[in-house]
């Protein structure tokens, strides 16, 4: 009964509070304007990515006769898909790279990536619903309640209450459950833009699973909001003045939104230091050429060759033995791509540990990797585009050569194919992988920002007993 | 009065356990962001040398057959020497001050192979392996250190200067003797952020020391932007302590403002930026540069043949050159020629949003700062442009050097080859753009000042 009367006064505190309903309203124009933006931009992607896929198409059929490793020189490029929930939470999109060239005897990085011809001070701050929900609104939350507890305090308030028989756990709860009602305002116009969002205005890729990935992600900033809002309710009761309380709230609200997830990328990198570009590249040629650079691996594949057609020597061979060659180049060179590959990643996931481990002093950088992750727009799914990018590379390399090798006889290079060969080559459509493949990967930082509410639930439990004793003492 | 009040605000400052935690604080993340800095900056130039190193090594060996065919010392294959073979190093090094701001170069290119077998597009060497969430996360440089980092203790350290004393009456009683509110406030203010102030030249000396060659205008410019900055929040702290009573009202205008200066404004200037001026699709510019290369691969015979009755002087070299070599240069020409009107529309629009960024900065001095520093280092977008232009414009003058040689299936001489050098864009030092923007910097500090002193004046004596 106590609880419910000061949470009904508590939540009329802060629905007379004029301050609040100005706080309320920017922070709505804001997250609207960040959805419409981010709709857009979704939009805009997927539109261009239709555009050039059909451009790409066009020159692809177009090209004429001509010669089919030649023509897996000049190749398709894969175009990325960007999901729907990309428009809440771009994640690391912008800096991912748009478009992969799929070229005979080479394993490229995506290329064209958004920050590079974005705005010019995008480094900083970048509008966006996740944005928005990560850094705003924690913010919000504490100039809502740093005076829960400490104003009390100060104006001798709770001394008053708990002398009148209210227990500390009925102040607790009543006190929680008006900050609740008050997060709750914030939270669910928010969550509604969002859904909104992805559900009727979001123009990316389809996603199969976007219910299930939009749930998720609207409970875990139910989560991360909540953590914030009796961590703040804790910090309030240790502090005896709302000077203390509001200090130390904000103090806490710098470090973890905003220092914490830009110093971890750097201490990150510390431990595991970004590739040297050029090192990278200049393997990708070296592996491009390793097969013809080496006498051995090609006397063995001459000698395959041969056991397989049972003949004596190339030329006896019913097939065109060049194209048989540059199928073995790419063979071979698949396996040291992947290897080459597979260290990048290593050293990418390394790095991505580090940041991982430091969600444990801010939950923000939890609800950022768990967040891009459920958007599908985090590494890993770009990582699931790059892969299908090249299971179609090598499908259509093959192709190209299987054609030389069985049509070109004698001619070679000279060979030229049937134009109309060009339509057997599929186009790369993309899919947007199913997030239960990554499932096992989030459950960390899900964990993580469990952890983190739980933990400051009961920090600001033990907090308010201990302001209450203190209160009851004096 | 004043130095009394100095003194002991300085003793003040010495027993705050808090303000020696942020005072201690500012040294490590200060120095922290100098060291980090100076260590990609490590790790980019040292790329750029290897990369240098291995194209000068490539054309050694280039150079040592063109050597040896002139010489009559060889019987050169047709693939010996081809002046489409030859390949020059573009790159976009560091500016002096380059490990303060990284800015930008993190994620533009930096190296390029400037080459006949190269295009706009493909001229720029594969550099897209970083990780891209760490990317979006961003570094803790130097410059993220002023903008960001240092208003936030400057608030921190100051935004209850007079407002406890004002609540506990002790401001009555100060100023009972000879000395204004005003002259009490800014007093303790310099004596707060005078630390600060010292910790950051500190470290910024440091940053100095750690470039590879400095340029006095490029060192003062830098660290009177600093200070500019620091100067602004000081009027700006100086203003709402004067204005708003109580501590917390100030510590909530103080974080608002900041907020709303080096988060809010930025990115709603930067969204509208990008919204007013769209910038042409780069899947876009693709599809034209691969219908230019693949039209120009149908036409090769035809192109040849043009050209070739354009220069009847040309003697028509080695039959054995593959054709692939003059097919390759043409497409690349064409797809330069088709290309074109995009490009122009990339750099228009860059101009455009250049302007009205130029002129929306002064809706918050992050911006402004934000400008100056990374432009005087050489981090920002801008420089990536010109490097890719200045790259072009090279590919360009080694393409006019090199076709009659390629489409005729002849080499070039020792001579010419002599005569090309690599591109090395260096930074381009400071801009006039800096100094304005450090001279507003301290018009709003002189304002910020001016107003606070005249909102505490306005006060009566009785009503704190």
């Amino acid at each position: 009964m106590i609880a419910t009367t000061i949470a009904r006064k508590e939540v009329l505190l802060v629905r007379r509070d004029r301050r609040f309903r100005f706080i309320f309203l920017a922070l709505l124009l804001v997250m609207l304007g960040a959805v419409l933006l981010g709709a857009a931009r979704t939009d805009t992607f997927e539109r261009e990515r239709a555009n050039a896929l059909a451009a790409d198409r066009s020159v692809w059929l177009d090209q004429g006769a001509r010669n089919p490793h030649s023509a897996a020189h000049f190749s398709r490029y894969a175009f990325k898909p960007i999901p729907v929930l990309a428009t809440l939470d771009p994640g690391s999109t912008d800096y991912a790279g748009l478009a992969v060239w799929m070229e005979a005897h080479s394993r490229n990085p995506a290329t064209f990536r958004y920050a590079e011809g974005g705005g010019a001070l995008s480094r900083f701050a970048t509008l966006s619903p996740a944005w928005v929900m990560q850094t705003l609104t924690p913010l919000v939350i504490i100039l809502l309640l740093f005076a829960s507890y400490a104003g009390e305090r100060e104006d001798g308030t709770l001394r008053q209450l708990l002398s009148s028989g209210a227990s500390v756990g009925a102040v607790f709860w009543g006190k929680l459950r008006g900050a609740l009602t008050a997060l709750g305002w914030i939270y669910l116009p928010l969550a509604v833009l969002a859904v909104v969002a992805v559900t009727i205005i979001g123009g990316g890729a389809a996603q199969t699973d976007l219910l299930l990935r939009l749930v998720l992600m609207l409970l875990s900033y139910g989560v991360y909001l909540f953590a914030f809002a009796v961590t703040a309710m804790g910090i309030s009761a240790l502090c005896s003045t709302r000077r203390v309380a509001a200090i130390a709230l904000f103090t806490f609200w710098f470090f973890a939104t905003v220092l914490m997830p830009r110093l971890s990328a750097d201490v990150a990198t510390s431990f595991a230091p970004q590739p040297d570009g050029f090192e990278v590249s200049n393997s990708i040629d070296r592996i491009g050429s390793a097969f013809w650079n080496d006498e051995t691996v090609r006397a063995n594949a001459r000698q395959e060759a041969l056991d397989e057609y049972g003949v004596a020597s190339a030329d006896e061979l019913p097939i065109n033995y060049a194209a048989y060659e540059l199928q073995a180049s790419e063979v071979y060179g698949d396996r040291l791509f992947d290897e080459e590959y597979a260290d990048l990643d290593a050293g990418h996931a390394a790095q991505e540990a580090v940041v991982d481990a430091l969600a444990l002093v801010s939950p923000t950088i939890a609800i950022k990797r768990l967040s891009a992750g459920l958007a599908g727009t985090d590494r890993l799914h770009h990582l699931a585009f790059l892969a299908e990018a090249e299971t179609h590379r090598r499908q259509i390399i093959k192709q190209m050569n299987d054609d030389m090798m069985h049509n070109a006889g004698d001619a070679g290079y000279s060979y030229q194919s049937d134009p109309a060969f060009w339509q057997e080559i599929a186009d790369f459509s993309g899919t947007t992988p199913l997030l239960r493949a990554h499932l096992a990967t989030y459950l960390w930082p899900f964990l993580l920002l469990l952890l983190w509410a739980l933990g400051a639930y009961l920090f600001a439990r033990r907090a308010v007993a201990r302001a209450s004793n203190l209160e009851s003492a004096k | 009065m004043i130095k009394t009040v100095m003194k002991l605000e300085w003793l003040r400052l010495r027993r705050s356990p808090a303000a020696s935690l942020i005072l201690l604080f500012a040294l490590v993340a200060s120095f922290y962001a100098v060291w980090s800095g100076a260590r990609w900056a490590d790790g980019y130039q040292q790329s750029l040398e290897a990369y240098e190193a291995h194209i000068d090594e490539r054309m050694a060996n280039w150079r040592s057959q063109l050597e040896a065919i002139e010489a009559g010392t060889a019987e050169p294959s047709p693939y010996d020497a081809r002046p489409m073979d030859i390949r020059l190093a573009g790159t976009h090094a560091l500016g002096d001050l380059g490990h303060l701001a990284i800015g930008y170069r993190d994620i533009t290119p930096a190296r390029l192979t400037i080459s006949a077998w190269r295009n706009d597009i493909s001229m720029v060497e594969r550099y897209e392996f970083d990780n891209p969430t760490i990317l979006s996360l961003g570094t803790f440089d130097f410059a993220f250190y002023i903008i960001v980092v240092m208003p936030v203790l400057m608030i921190a350290l100051s935004f209850d200067v007079i407002a406890s004393d004002r609540s506990s009456g002790r401001a009555q009683l100060l100023l009972s003797n000879p000395v204004s509110e005003a002259g009490v406030i800014l007093s303790r203010l310099l004596v707060r952020n005078g630390f600060l102030a010292a910790v950051m030249l500190l470290a910024l000396l440091w940053g100095f020391l750690e470039a590879p060659a400095l340029s006095t205008t490029g060192a003062f410019l830098w660290a009177a932007l600093c200070v500019g900055h620091m100067a602004f929040w000081f009027g700006l702290i100086f203003l709402v302590v004067a204005k708003v009573r109580k501590s917390e009202g100030a510590a909530a205008g103080l974080v608002g403002a900041w907020v709303m200066i080096v988060f809010a404004v930025p990115a709603l200037v930067d969204t509208a930026v990008e919204g007013l001026y769209p910038p042409p699709s780069k899947l876009a510019y693709l599809s034209v540069a691969r219908l230019a290369e693949g039209e120009a691969t149908k036409r090769t015979a035809e192109l040849t043949e043009g050209f070739l009755a354009d220069h009847p002087d040309l003697s028509v070299g080695d039959a054995n050159v593959p054709g692939f070599y003059r097919r390759v240069f043409l497409a690349n020409e064409q797809v330069r020629e088709n290309t074109a009107p995009i490009t122009a529309a990339f750099r228009q629009i860059a101009g455009a949003r250049e302007r009205t960024v130029s002129l929306l900065q002064y809706l918050s001095p992050s911006i402004v700062v934000q400008r100056a520093l990374y432009r005087t280092a050489e981090s920002d977008m801008a420089s990536s442009r010109r490097f890719l232009e200045t790259g072009g414009d090279k590919l360009q003058t080694l393409s006019d050097d090199v076709r009659s040689a390629v489409i005729s299936r002849n080499r070039i001489t020792l001579a010419q080859y002599d005569a090309l050098e690599p591109l090395r864009l260096d930074g381009a030092g400071t801009s006039t753009a800096s100094v304005v923007g450090l001279i507003y910097l301290l018009l709003l500090t002189a304002l910020g000042v001016i107003v606070g002193r005249r909102l505490v004046g306005r006060r009566l004596p009785g009503e704190d």
